[in-house]
């Protein structure tokens, strides 16, 4: 299949008093079209930064990242601006959003500054709200962002990441404020948004969450130590079996 | 503890503490000088006027040949304490300097020698000797011609040329001021004397008289003929120009500390906002509110006393500097020393604390659970109302600037409170200057006519202060006219000194005729105008002095008739600061001795449209060989002579606008930038460009300006008219209507309020450029 993300060589390196230190260590690797990928990791292990390296928000010091065939490591801001409003998607772990704006113009928000499509902003909203439909939200798309749970809300942020129809996700512990249910709901909403072609590439520390992903890369002190491929499942009394399958794999890799 | 906090906060806010400090220095320099200044010219004035002996009652009495005639009615009257008579010579002609013609305000010509007055040099240093062939010149005269010492003055009296070299400059109590503006020229005795024996030479007394008891001095004044009355009061009314850079000021000083306390609570409440995590710590381990509210004022507290100290040295060289732009009419000297504003600036100090103490109330209603969830009080179901961006027909970034308007508009408030405050008066100045400027005060000076000029015959004066002969000049004028192709009524307000009686008391006072045109011409406010010889109108100030009005009959004495006359009418005045009456065009006052007229007027038949008339004028300049004709717009700014005077002062006020909005504006964007930096990063993250947050940021700033500008544009109207009408009805106006120029107050000040607004914060957002994406990664 044909890859949506590729990198090669990647290294970010930050100065802290005088001194060097390397986060990330010539890593390498793709995300297939499609594909669901956790990055897994302990604290520190370098796995946000890779995460925010790929993504764009950061510059990486070198190596080169293609997005969509694209190297973005050469963009200037104004195209990787660009590139984050239309071609990309990028979920926090806390729930920010703009606070004087409902949720349903949050949502929308990147859809109406997006060249992408010439819709009317009625039709933009009429998008969101079908978007926040799908990821049972609708209820709350005139709400202030202080006035609905930490799940709804980041479900609204998952929706504002897919109102531009972005060929990738980036997800950044979308599960780590959450409790357990909500965490439930909005992975929910991942596989979901996967199947329907979108790829997906997540932080977690997690590895239910992880479980329910096709594939997970392990990094430590800014290496990628391994890789597993879970491929997809069809019930969820798989996920126990492949959790268990993650955990063992994370523990011989040293967790 | 407090003193790390404190070091921390000054080290993490320093934008925002530095500004916040500007507007302390510069309210405490403003107030400080300011207070200095007024108190200063307010002693100062009576101070200078007993300097240069200025008398209780000071009377000009014009074509007198002798003084016993005025010292026998006071002298043996015991409420007069002293009398002293200034022989003067009243110039007709035009004045030369170095071979150009000037015709000033009623030359006076004096023998220092002579006269009981005090003068004073421009270094305050008291005039004792002129010698032969030189003269020294009122300053305001000086300044105003660009006469320099060195020059040369000549004048023509009869057929005899004179000259006199200019050597100084001087200051002169009595008829100095910007207002009444005459032109003292002080001659040697001998020099005078000359004069005195040429037969053409119009001889006149200045007398001025101490007293117990003014108002029977007035009424004394009522047999002498002609008497042209000026009280100590009035004298001193004169020089509320002078005083006005000085009021301004105090005004700006005001404006400067309620912008300042608007800061202040925008500075306070953010900070309150920056630190509730750290309020709940405090409170969760048991800091009493009382303790945690004094950090904060004890932070403001410490930035008053700062900034105040700087303000109070800066405002010693200020306020002497305001002191001399004041006194350039006087002799001042600074009466209060620094205690006064030493006191105000104290005042300050304590004012900022007190208010920073209460802006921290809201510490009060914290819980630290409350603080601790920063301000959040939990789940609300409800939704929002109001805008929504996909039913709005601006751009995102336009929507996103007036949905933060909207979503909390106190934080805006503080912008648009202090930009309006501060252009609003701005405008209420310029409001006065284009008044000033326009035709509109005309008819308060008379019959509102076409053209003004001034006198230029080369007649005597004698002859020109005689009612018949000025009306035959006016009748040669509209002749000259009418052989020009100009066919016009030519007319002029004929001034003369009457004595009036109601209820057995006397009264000297000014009395006004058209001369060649009808009183039914004239302006009448209650009334009806004088219809027949025997009627007349009032003003309102003579009414408050006589106790005259309209119904009344009253005993007036001209010359050496008396006649009843009945008041007919009311009208306004700002000739004599409103102490005047209207005579009927038909009362014979040919045997009276005119004071003078205002202008010669011709207003033409045909009715042209202002250009026509400035093209007519420049035709009149060349017929009757002089520069000195006018438009009404044009004679309103001299005779007032005020004008440039508040205009340099509404420039004063737009630097300091633009001032407190370069300040403001900086202030508060930094201080959104530093409250919003997580959305301006999330904005980034979702793809918004750098240009895009800047112009989000402009766009918020920009409304604000716009609806400040336009509260201050509506605000300047009622604003000029109640501020400004009470400086113009102690002048003598009943009311005013006041010109309004809708380019300048509509367009050009709120433009420059605006592109000022546009360019600083324009270039105060470009800090955001600093917040990239990966911020979002660091927000707390």
């Amino acid at each position: 299949m044909k890859n949506i993300l590729e990198v090669k060589d990647l290294c970010k390196t930050y100065i802290v008093d005088k001194r060097q230190n390397n986060v990330l260590k010539n890593v390498s690797f793709n995300v297939e079209k499609g594909d669901m990928v956790a990055i897994m990791g302990p604290s520190g292990s370098g796995k946000s930064t890779l995460l925010y390296a790929v993504s764009g928000i950061d510059k990486a010091t070198s190596g080169s990242v293609k997005l969509a065939g694209k190297e973005i490591n050469s963009m200037s801001s104004g195209d990787m601006a660009e590139v984050r409003l239309n071609d990309m998607g990028f979920v926090f772990q806390q729930m920010y959003m703009l606070r004087n704006l409902t949720i349903l113009d949050n949502i929308i928000l990147p859809a109406i500054e997006s060249k992408k499509s010439n819709e009317s902003k009625a039709d933009i909203a009429k998008r969101g709200q079908e978007v926040m439909r799908k990821l049972g939200i609708i209820d709350i798309a005139d709400n202030d962002i202080n006035e609905v749970s930490g799940g709804q809300l980041q479900r609204a942020c998952i929706a504002r990441s897919l109102i531009n129809s972005p060929e990738i996700i980036f997800a950044d512990e979308p599960t780590g404020a959450l409790n357990r249910s909500s965490s439930d709901e909005v992975m929910e909403q991942f596989i979901k948004i996967n199947k329907e072609g979108t790829s997906v590439m997540m932080v977690t520390h997690d590895s239910k969450v992880a479980a329910k992903c096709k594939r997970v890369i392990y990094i430590v002190d800014g290496n990628i130590k391994g890789e597993i491929l879970l491929g997809e499942y069809s019930s969820e009394s798989e996920i126990r079996d492949r959790e268990r399958k993650v955990n063992n794999w994370l523990l011989e890799l040293g967790w | 503890m407090f003193w790390n906090i404190l070091k921390r906060d000054i080290k993490r806010k320093k934008t925002m503490n530095v500004i916040l400090l500007l507007f302390i220095v510069l309210a405490t320099l403003f107030v400080a000088s300011s207070v200095s200044n007024i108190s200063g010219v307010l002693g100062g004035i009576d101070h200078y006027l007993e300097l240069g002996k200025v008398g209780d009652v000071n009377i000009v009495t014009l074509g007198l040949d002798d003084k016993e005639s005025i010292e026998e009615i006071f002298e043996d009257k015991d409420y007069v304490q002293d009398i002293r008579i200034d022989k003067l010579i009243v110039l007709a002609s035009d004045l030369e300097v170095n071979g150009v013609k000037e015709n000033p305000n009623t030359p006076l010509i004096t023998s220092l020698e002579d006269s009981p007055f005090t003068f004073y040099d421009i270094n305050n240093e008291e005039v004792t000797k002129v010698e032969d062939g030189k003269t020294m010149i009122t300053v305001g005269v000086m300044d105003k011609y660009g006469w320099n010492v060195g020059d040369t003055l000549s004048f023509e009296l009869g057929d005899t040329s004179y000259e006199y070299e200019i050597v100084g400059a001087i200051k002169d109590a009595t008829f100095g001021s910007t207002f009444i503006g005459n032109t003292r020229i002080l001659l040697s005795s001998s020099d005078f004397e000359e004069l005195c024996s040429n037969p053409s030479a119009y001889k006149s007394f200045l007398t001025a008289i101490d007293t117990t008891d003014v108002a029977k001095v007035r009424e004394d004044c009522a047999a002498i003929n002609g008497a042209q009355i000026f009280p100590y009061s009035t004298i001193k009314m004169t020089y509320v120009l002078d005083m006005l850079t000085a009021i301004i000021m105090l005004v700006a000083s005001i404006v400067l500390i309620v912008v300042s306390f608007v800061v202040l609570r925008f500075a306070v409440d953010l900070s309150v906002n920056e630190e509730i995590r750290e309020i709940g710590i405090m409170k969760a381990i048991g800091l009493k509110d009382r303790r945690i509210r004094s950090i904060f004022v004890i932070k403001y507290m410490c930035l008053g006393i700062v900034g105040s100290v700087i303000g109070f040295a800066a405002s010693i060289p200020f306020s002497s500097y305001l002191l001399k732009s004041s006194s350039h009419n006087m002799v001042l000297e600074s009466t209060g020393g620094i205690l006064l504003p030493l006191v105000s600036t104290l005042v300050v100090v304590l004012i900022i604390t007190a208010y920073s103490y209460g802006c921290t109330r809201r510490i009060k209603k914290y819980a630290p659970i409350d603080a601790i969830r920063e301000g959040q009080t939990g789940e609300r179901f409800k939704k929002k109302k109001g805008l929504r961006i996909s039913k709005s027909h601006l751009t995102t970034t336009g929507y996103m600037a007036v949905n933060d308007f909207k979503s909390a508009p106190k934080r805006y408030m503080t912008v648009v409170v202090a930009f309006a405050l501060c252009t609003s008066l701005v405008l209420t100045l310029v409001n006065t200057v284009t008044t000033l400027r326009s035709d509109k005060l005309a008819y308060s000076f008379g019959r509102t006519s076409d053209v003004y000029m001034n006198i230029t015959s080369n007649d005597s004066s004698a002859d020109l202060l005689n009612h018949d002969y000025l009306a035959k000049v006016l009748d040669d004028m509209k002749d000259t006219l009418s052989q020009n192709g100009y066919e016009a009524e030519c007319f002029a307000d004929g001034i003369y000194g009457v004595s009036v009686n109601f209820n057995g008391k006397d009264q000297s006072l000014r009395a006004l005729q058209g001369i060649n045109t009808s009183t039914q011409d004239y302006v009448y406010y209650e009334g009806v105008a004088p219809a027949s010889p025997n009627e007349i109108a009032i003003t309102e100030p003579v009414s408050e002095l006589t106790g005259i009005h309209i119904g009344d009959y009253v005993d007036i004495t001209t010359g050496d008739r008396t006649d009843s006359y009945l008041v007919t009418a009311y009208f306004e005045t700002m000739n004599n600061m409103g102490e005047c009456i209207r005579i009927h065009e038909d009362t014979d006052l040919s045997e009276v001795t005119l004071l003078g007229t205002l202008s010669m007027q011709i207003s033409f038949n045909d009715n042209p449209d202002k250009e026509t008339i400035d093209e007519r004028i420049e035709d009149i300049k060349v017929i009757f060989d002089t520069e000195e004709v006018y438009n009404a717009a044009q004679f309103v700014d001299l005779t007032t002579n005020s004008s440039a005077t508040i205009e340099g002062v509404a420039y004063i006020f737009l630097a300091i606008t633009i001032l407190v909005v370069i300040l403001m504006s900086i202030l508060m964007e930094r201080s959104f930038i530093s409250d919003e930096k997580s959305e301006i990063a999330i904005m980034k993250a979702v793809g918004f460009k750098d240009s895009k947050i800047v112009l989000h940021h402009v766009k918020r700033f920009m409304l604000a300006a716009v609806i400040a500008v336009v509260l201050a544009i509506i605000l300047s109207i009622p604003l000029t008219e109640i501020c400004i009408t009470p400086i113009f009805q102690s002048m003598g106006m009943k009311s005013m209507t006041f010109e309004y120029d809708f380019l300048k107050i509509g367009l050009i000040y709120p433009l420059i309020v605006l592109g000022t607004t546009f360019v600083t914060s324009g270039l105060t957002s470009l800090y955001t450029r600093t917040i990239t994406s990966r911020d979002t990664a660091s927000i707390e």
